[in-house]
């Protein structure tokens, strides 16, 4: 019996238990994204190169390379799982995932534009930038043309507009892309397939500071999530702020989804199937899922991007084929589990 | 290969394996390839061009009617020309495209592009094609020429560990058996990846920074200054003794993008970003032309003088 | 549902008999959008410590005076008013803690029986507080009455429909409120369990609490309700005791149905609706 408490009263320690295992696997993982690579260090170099002692060429590679990279992955990873539980719970629909309200196309559209026109030529910043301001397009556009229908964030509204949105800045990227020259639409394309590689400390502490009061917001609206996951009326007659509590929810979750997307391309697979699984083995309570989430994510992010690394030798190949490739068996066998005398 | 005298019908094998067989030398000539262009321009053959595509940036042919891109033209653009030859790349799998020229009646030529003995069986070919061997055979020696004397030059000399960047994120570099991994050879260098399998291989950030090169080149176009200094500033790239300590090198990249006769004078330039010294040995005209103007296309100056548009 | 002023503290246990709950004058209401209206010229009093039955063919506007009563929906005529305050300015925490609703159906996210039925208990407590041995002791009550204790551990997809109304049910008990108001909640459940909802509806109100539901159920209603308030296309075509509101041309007129009443021991009327063989086509 995994999923839920037993009906004595309910204990803190089986979710902090929980917790302090993806803890652990996330360390692990760091431990591996610092150690493997086209130069292998043994786990006492990776120690010295931490401390600063060792070869200066090991020192290098972990503290300008893989220790950023390291980092960003884990952030963007939980970043993605994160939004991916909020919009499986707000959207009541498991297919639900971060670039379902058209976010990534958004930010597609904002790369391929700065790359399109030169601008990522002449400034590392300029891209993000740009991606990050189509994001927020995207957005506003999706949330304009719900709210105009009905004046409510209506849960299929929101997936309608964010499909058709998104088509329409696909089209604006290949059309932008059909008359652009052949290494802008090299750029473009491999900006899309999604990357950690161009990790820096700056974009690090870009996505850190932003993330952490974004994730303490979702945080907040745990339990409203587990009742908007039931039913918007249900969580109004239990005593949910139903329309401020989507709001905060929406907006806490698609911004992470933009930063996201803007640092490192848009990686699939990672905001559905790390929320699903977890729900699947520990139910929907969104006071252990949130935090559960952020903590697998980055954990199956860190270990995507150095399987996509290391594994092709030196080739690297694009993390979202780790993703899916790895994810999707993990995912059927978690989904032929019988739980609880159902298969769900 | 037949050697061609005035209307002497003409049959070369191209680099794809099948015989090309021309009733008498080519009098229309249309070339989607830029080196080939380049290189029918240096035998003589430059009157006998029709049409340009794109990439053409040769100020001899701005004039020439627009086919469309490289590697996909316009069919019906090349045909309305009424070529007698069409040159085409050898890497080109499409079938369909060499079918329906050839259906309409215009023979291709394939024409291999990688390395240096590339350039020179280009020049042999393109010259019986269009009955300047003569040409030809003068433009071959003149950059045996040139080559021998930038080899030799540096022969006595150590060779710096170099690295030419194609790319910078994903970082790729040149494999040694593209012309650009022979020039850099030639020219006095070693490459830190010559052993690379494949000829323009992604190589990752940790492994440049493991090999450690002395030299980094990097072929830069319309951008000049910014692209470097984005270099300075990238993870990986500035911690590399290299990049720190001034040994980033900037060549044109349009003048390494083309196995066409201008690798002489790409030699020369690579020598130059090697080895210091022989900086005044480039002439002006080696890097000026062509430099490419803002949109890419036409050129902005010529051996000193204002380009045709 | 923007953020409202504060309504009125309440008293936990409003006066038994006498007071009234809920107030309605000549309240009118139109879906956005709607040529007609769904409701019109409502006006009724809920009184306090009864069983007030809402019933009334499909489409007659039960669920849309519920949403009113709920503070759901504002009126765009007359007003709805609880304890005195209007239904739809009461913060929604506050109204939680006043009355409890069984809803008719709602999605199957993947959530135990039990804590299915402790977010019951999710008024009463601030977002992160731990669940006190009163809300456990609660939510294991509300379990055992509504019979779903063997399901504790179950989750709730993975149960009958009628297995699933007694969870909700379960859940709103647990809320432990004055007031509880059900929506259709015998519509899945055989007699056994049927009877025993109307039971515990019973068993509230002889605690003093006010049950408000709406029903198909004619019968059970008429049985049970100390109230029956009908409804027809949006008006309130009949409400008060049972045996004055169930009258054979009343009921035939509204449900478009030939009926039968009969007296039942308890002084309840019951309908038997009459067979009428469906029409032939003439051709």
């Amino acid at each position: 019996m995994s999923a839920g408490t037993s009906w004595a009263a309910d204990t803190r320690a089986v979710p902090i238990a929980r917790l302090l295992v993806l803890c652990a696997l996330l360390g692990l993982a760091m431990l591996a994204a610092l150690r493997f690579g086209a130069v292998p260090l043994s786990t006492i170099d990776v120690f010295d190169a931490l401390r600063g002692s060792g070869s200066l060429v090991h020192q290098n590679i972990l503290h300008e390379l893989r220790l950023p990279r390291a980092v960003q992955a884990s952030l963007v990873g939980a970043a993605l799982a994160l939004s991916g539980t909020t919009y499986q719970a707000l959207l009541r629909n498991p297919l639900a995932e971060p670039y379902v309200l058209g976010v990534s196309s958004g930010a597609a559209f904002g790369a391929v534009v700065s790359v399109v026109n030169g601008w990522s030529q002449r400034e590392v910043w300029a891209l993000p930038l740009c991606a990050f301001a189509g994001a927020v397009l995207a957005m506003v556009l999706v949330f304009r043309i719900a709210w105009s229908v009905g004046h409510r964030l209506d849960a299929r509204v929101l997936l309608l507009s964010g499909v058709v949105v998104s088509a329409f800045l696909v089209a604006c990227i290949w059309l932008l892309l059909t008359f652009a020259d052949d290494e802008s639409v090299r750029t473009a394309v491999f900006w899309m397939m999604g990357s950690h590689s161009g990790a820096s400390w700056r974009s690090v502490s870009v996505l850190a500071v932003v993330m952490l009061p974004t994730a303490v917001v979702l945080l907040w609206q745990a339990r409203a999530l587990n009742l908007l996951a039931i039913g918007e009326m249900t969580a109004a007659f239990l005593g949910t702020n139903v329309e401020r509590s989507k709001w905060w929810a929406y907006a806490a979750a698609t911004f992470l989804t933009a930063v996201g997307v803007s640092v490192s391309g848009s990686i699939g697979f990672v905001g559905l199937v790390v929320p699903h699984a977890l729900r699947l083995l520990w139910g929907g309570d969104h006071r252990l899922l949130v935090p559960a989430s952020a903590l697998a994510g980055a954990a199956f992010m860190v270990s995507a991007d150095t399987a996509a690394r290391t594994v092709a030798g030196a080739n690297e190949l694009p993390i979202g084929v780790v993703t899916a490739l790895v994810g999707v068996p993990c995912f059927v066998w978690l989904l032929r589990r019988p739980v609880n005398g159902a298969n769900v | 290969m037949a050697e061609s005298k005035g209307d002497a019908a003409v049959a070369v094998v191209d680099d794809a394996g099948r015989t090309v067989q021309l009733s008498h030398p080519a009098r229309r000539v249309v070339s989607l390839i830029p080196s080939a262009t380049e290189t029918l321009l240096a035998i003589g053959a430059g009157p006998l061009l029709v049409g340009r595509t794109r990439y053409d940036v040769a100020p001899e042919v701005q004039h020439l009617p627009l086919v469309g891109g490289s590697v996909d033209p316009s069919i019906e653009a090349i045909a309305a020309l009424r070529p007698d030859l069409v040159v085409s790349w050898e890497s080109d799998k499409r079938q369909q495209f060499r079918e329906r020229l050839e259906r309409l009646g215009v023979p291709i030529f394939m024409l291999r592009t990688q390395d240096t003995s590339d350039v020179y069986r280009g020049l042999r070919n393109l010259g019986v094609l269009t009955g300047h061997s003569r040409g030809a055979e003068l433009t071959a020696a003149r950059l045996r020429a040139e080559l021998d004397s930038v080899r030799i030059s540096v022969a006595a000399l150590p060779r710096p560990r170099v690295l030419y960047v194609v790319f910078n994120d994903p970082p790729m570099t040149v494999g040694p058996h593209t012309f650009i991994g022979q020039l850099i050879d030639l020219a006095g260098g070693t490459s830190i990846f010559a052993d690379a399998t494949t000829n323009w291989p992604n190589v990752p950030m940790e492994e440049i920074v493991r090999r450690n090169p002395d030299i980094v080149i990097v072929p830069v176009g319309e951008f000049k200054g910014q692209a470097l200094e984005r270099l300075r500033a990238m993870p990986g790239w500035r911690t590399l003794p290299a990049v720190r300590e001034g040994r980033l090198v900037h060549v044109p990249a349009n003048l390494l993008s083309r196995p066409s006769p201008n690798i002489g004078k790409a030699a020369r330039v690579l020598r130059a970003a090697m080895f210091p010294a022989f900086a005044s040995a480039v002439h002006a005209a080696d890097t000026a032309w062509p430099a490419l103007s803002a949109d890419g296309l036409a050129p902005t100056t010529v051996d000193g003088r204002a380009a045709r548009r | 549902m923007r953020a409202r002023p504060m309504a009125p503290v309440m008293p936990r246990h409003a006066a038994v008999g006498g007071a009234v709950v809920w107030q309605l004058d000549a309240v009118g209401f139109r879906h956005p959008g709607a040529s007609t209206c769904a409701l019109s010229e409502v006006s009724l009093e809920i009184p306090a410590g009864r069983v007030t039955a809402i019933i009334g063919p499909n489409g007659a506007g039960k669920s849309t005076l519920l949403h009113l009563l709920l503070g759901v929906a504002v009126p765009n005529a007359g007003h709805v008013t609880l304890f005195g305050t209007p239904a739809h300015s009461w913060r929604r925490v506050d109204m939680a803690r006043t009355v409890a609703v069984v809803p008719q159906a709602e999605a199957e996210p993947l959530f135990t029986v039990r804590d299915t039925v402790a977010m019951g208990r999710y008024p009463h407590r601030a977002a992160w507080q731990r669940e006190t041995t009163a809300d456990a002791q609660a939510i294991v009550e509300a379990m055992t009455q509504c019979g779903v204790l063997p399901f504790a551990d179950r989750v709730v997809g993975s149960l009958s429909g009628g297995e699933r109304q007694r969870v909700r049910l379960a859940r709103a008990l647990a809320q432990q409120t004055d007031i509880v108001v059900l929506d259709e909640p015998t519509s899945a459940l055989d007699i056994r369990y049927e009877m025993a909802v109307f039971e515990q509806v019973a068993a509230l109100r002889a605690t003093g609490r006010t049950a408000v539901l709406v029903t198909h159920q004619l019968n059970l209603a008429s049985r049970y309700a100390d109230q029956l308030v009908l409804l027809h296309a949006g008006r309130i075509v009949a409400q008060g005791a049972p045996r004055d509101v169930l009258l054979a041309p009343r009921v035939e007129s509204v449900y478009e149905w030939p009926v039968e009443v009969i007296a039942h021991r308890e002084g309840a009327p019951q309908i038997v609706p009459e067979r009428r063989p469906m029409r032939q086509e003439i051709p």
